[in-house]
């Protein structure tokens, strides 16, 4: 990863070449391989990482199985919600294809909050500024949920044998209300 | 500040407050200088969704409601402002307009920070400001952990085929809310998947019994 990359991704656009490299230190280098986990829902959350190559799954298990969230592209950011409310995992994260990802450790970036380097105050507020689309987004999906519950809801409950239907129905629109 | 200045209105209050950890004592008296001490009774609407950003609130006491008003047939409730809790600060740190009406709900105690104080301290390189900034990100960081809990909640509500009355989204977002911040759970412990064996047509399966003890970690 060079800077060049970094500094195309929202959460490092506002970083200067000097601070994106300041960045690009701390950060380890790791392959993984289709089908290899990344995070794991509930685990204790202690890097983000930033995702240069490949596609990366975000799934959750529900009672119908796996349901895939959403899929991440080169540039992609994971796991930088923990940083600030050091809550476990939310969610799972797996290798869709051969990925290339660079790990941002917690603690690196720890000491440049501690040391007062502009790099992590910047990536502190454009993280805000992307925790404001996400708010607006979530609230505004809540608000349309609380408005048709059908959204959710399957279209017919009357019969064991529309279920899968039903339950196909609905996995769509858990995946639209909550991937987006 | 002189040694013998009194402190400002609701000093002791904030002190106690975890999201401001970071700040010296004199850090702390110098923001409280600078933002206003507000008091409404319940009704009282504090931020009314689409208008301008103008300000943010820390509430010291009382309680928030958070509805939706735009783009809704209704009214759609959000969620609740604690005591101690920042709201406000979307559209201050986007520029759009506000995301959400704000209504006093019980006779509330706030301290608000105008907009150019707030721009100040956000785009502030002094440590001051990098503390400040440090807050909202972790103020943030919470408010959309709550909504993704509240939108798990109702969307698995809906999905039983309950009705879903603003009373009881409005119970299960409590619930939700109250369980995160009692017992520093995370969404998934509060939603818990519903088993297979208990899917029984027409049985409420997806309350939250904030009765039963927390998870251990």
């Amino acid at each position: 990863m060079n800077v060049d990359f970094l500094q195309q991704i929202p959460l490092f656009i506002t970083h200067t070449k000097e601070e994106a490299n300041r960045i690009l230190l701390l950060c380890r280098q790791r392959t993984l391989r289709k089908g290899e986990s990344l995070v794991k829902r509930g685990q204790r959350a202690s890097s983000l990482f930033i995702l240069e190559a490949g596609t990366l799954a975000v799934f959750d298990t529900l009672r119908e199985g796996e349901v895939t969230l959403a899929e991440l592209n080169a540039g992609a950011v994971v796991g930088e919600l923990g940083l600030l409310d050091g809550a476990p995992r939310s969610a799972n994260v797996r290798a869709a294809t051969n990925c290339v990802v660079h790990e941002l450790p917690y603690d690196a970036l720890g000491h440049l909050f501690v040391s007062l380097d502009a790099a992590a105050y910047k990536l502190v507020r454009q993280m805000s500024l992307a925790l404001c689309e996400r708010i607006r987004e979530t609230n505004g999906r809540i608000a349309q949920v609380a408005e048709d519950p059908t959204i959710v809801k399957p279209k017919s409950a009357s019969a064991d044998a529309a279920a899968p239907k039903a339950a196909g129905d609905w996995l769509a629109g858990i995946k639209r209300l909550i991937a987006g | 500040m002189s040694a013998s200045a009194a402190p400002p209105p609701h000093f002791k209050y904030v002190r106690g407050l975890d999201s401001f950890r970071n700040f010296s004592d004199g850090e702390l008296t110098a923001l409280l200088n600078v933002m206003k001490a507000v008091t409404a009774p319940p009704g009282t609407t504090l931020i009314r969704e689409g208008d301008a950003g103008t300000s943010c609130f820390l509430l010291v006491k009382g309680k928030v409601a958070l509805y939706k008003e735009q783009d809704v047939k209704e009214r759609r409730f959000l969620a609740h402002v604690q005591q101690g809790g920042l709201f406000g600060l979307v559209a201050l740190i986007d520029g759009m307009s506000r995301s959400a009406t704000a209504v006093a709900v019980e006779p509330c105690e706030m301290l608000e920070l105008p907009k150019q104080v707030f721009d100040k301290l956000f785009f502030s390189g002094h440590p001051v400001g990098y503390r400040f900034q440090l807050l909202v990100a972790e103020a943030l960081a919470k408010q959309l952990r709550h909504a993704s809990v509240a939108l798990k909640v109702i969307a698995q509500s809906a999905e039983a085929g309950e009705d879903l009355s603003l009373f009881e989204a409005t119970r299960s977002l409590d619930a939700a809310q109250a369980a995160l911040e009692e017992y520093n759970m995370t969404a998934e412990e509060v939603v818990q998947p519903v088993p297979a064996a208990t899917d029984e047509r027409g049985k409420k399966r997806n309350e939250i019994d904030l009765s039963a003890p927390p998870p251990k970690r």
